[in-house]
């Protein structure tokens, strides 16, 4: 027999299923079940409100229509699930139950759980570290892709690329990219890649499947071969909606193979624009350095420094240009007055030629002793003279004279 | 190395250095000028490069020997 309860130990009903619940709660908040569904109910609500049993137990539990909608295979009534969820409890009824926001066919339940332990492990050894990712080379030359040769991821990819940026070179490593063998493979693409070192940035992916499909995408070896690329890689699998460890530890996640084509390489017409842009910054640069020049070289021109040399010279050769006239119209002055005194010697040099008289047609007459006859007075008849012309001499004798009446 | 050698990468990056350099103030007209028409005669030869490019598509297969060889994809 218990002993007999002491008031303040005692507990009201409501109280301690507020405990159970707080506790359900807390420890089953986040749990995988695995069992057989049996009396599964889908009420017109779109709930599903089934039980999950197994040969010992069974478990009520309840899928809200908002999540049923993502389960992709028909439940039926004794099929094998893995289902995820949160304990929950009902307190009106006493009663526990699992809410599920997620199922799966138990096959694939199981990869789930390989998919999340494998997630915890390798984050827990920092591979999805953002400090870890590298950069994508803004224009690499070579583009290396691991995928396979057939199918529309690496027909997508391939039409991006090209129309995109047609300056990278693609090379593809083909691989089996689903079932046996296809980690290895893709994982040993990668190191190939890395051995050659000859692409700056990897594409890594498939299109779209099952979970089965993809799962080579979440596999330990290609998980570690991306984690040790030393060239950023980008991964690419399946679509918007699928996740793959790959994801996590590549340089960059794209949705779909060819959303990682965009983000591997520039856009063209971008660059363009660029390039465009570029054209017109150093157009505005150079025009704005020749302005600022020209008017540095304006502002000195203008400047007294440079202004009063100019002056000095200006007006220094103001005076040379006086001086010269100056100097010229007193050496013409000089000439002009030299030039009529030669003149006026040159008349009176004349003047006093008697030769000059003579060519005019005067005769000097004199004495053959050459006494110059002035008077007709110094002569009487029969008297020798010699009569003087301009260019020559003549002998005569005076027949007569006549002097002149006063 | 010849401009005809570089990578577009090399290119883009000496261009971009370019523009920079030119934004900068401490640089002399003559410098600035030369500087500018290297930078013109890159974004020449970068545009040049991306109207004349073809793709370029092979695939890496591994031959009996163990070796790598590049062949054209089909």
């Amino acid at each position: 027999m218990a002993q007999l309860p002491e008031l303040n130990n005692t507990l009201s009903v409501s109280q301690i299923t507020g405990h159970i619940q707080h506790t359900l709660e807390q420890d089953y908040g986040n749990v995988w079940v695995k069992g057989e569904i049996s009396n599964l109910t889908r009420h017109s609500s779109g709930h599903w409100y089934f039980s999950l049993k197994d040969s010992g137990a069974q478990l009520g539990s309840v899928m809200f229509s908002r999540q049923n909608q993502s389960v992709r295979v028909e439940i039926t009534h004794g099929m094998e699930v893995t289902a995820h969820g949160r304990i929950s409890v009902y307190a009106p009824q006493g009663r526990y139950q699992l809410i599920v926001d997620q199922m799966l066919p138990a096959g694939q339940g199981d990869l789930h759980l390989a998919f999340e332990a494998l997630k915890k492990k390798l984050d827990g050894q920092g591979l999805f570290d953002p400090t870890r990712k590298q950069a994508l080379p803004p224009y690499p030359d070579r583009v290396g892709i691991v995928t396979s040769p057939t199918g529309a991821a690496i027909r997508d990819m391939i039409n991006i690329l090209s129309r995109r940026f047609p300056l990278a070179e693609l090379l593809l490593i083909p691989v089996k990219v689903q079932g046996e063998g296809a980690a290895a493979e893709i994982a040993h693409a990668i190191e190939i890649f890395n051995q050659r070192q000859d692409c700056q940035v990897l594409i890594i992916g498939r299109g779209g499947g099952s979970l089965e499909d993809l799962w080579a995408f979440n596999e330990e070896v290609v998980a570690r071969a991306i984690a040790g690329s030393s060239i950023p890689i980008v991964s690419a699998v399946g679509h918007e909606t699928d996740t793959t460890i790959s994801d996590f530890v590549a340089d960059r996640r794209a949705p779909t193979p060819s959303a990682a084509a965009e983000l591997a390489v520039p856009d063209k017409i971008e660059l363009d624009n660029r390039l465009s842009n570029l054209g017109q910054r150093l157009q505005k640069n150079i025009l704005n350095r020749v302005e600022r020049h020209e008017q540095r070289l304006n502002a000195i021109q203008g400047s007294y420094a440079l202004k009063r040399p100019v002056l000095m010279i200006n007006q220094a050769s103001q005076r040379l240009d006086n001086m010269q006239d100056h100097s010229l119209r007193m050496v013409k002055e000089k000439i002009g007055n030299y030039g009529s005194k030669l003149d006026g010697f040159e008349q009176q040099v004349k003047a006093l030629n008697p030769l000059s008289v003579l060519v005019r047609g005067f005769a000097v007459l004199s004495k053959p002793d050459g006494k110059i006859i002035r008077s007709v007075n110094q002569l009487k008849v029969g008297d020798q003279v010699q009569v003087r012309l301009s260019d020559g001499e003549v002998q005569s004798t005076i027949d007569s004279l006549n002097s002149k009446k006063k | 190395m010849s401009k005809k050698d570089k990578s577009f990468e090399v290119l883009m990056g000496e261009l971009e250095t370019l523009v920079s350099t030119l934004e900068g103030e401490d640089l002399n007209l003559d410098d600035a000028i030369k500087h500018n028409e290297e930078a013109l005669q890159l974004i020449k030869l970068c545009r040049e490069r991306l109207d004349s490019a073809r793709q370029k598509i092979d695939k890496l297969v591994q031959s009996a020997d163990g070796e790598w060889q590049k062949q054209p994809l089909d």
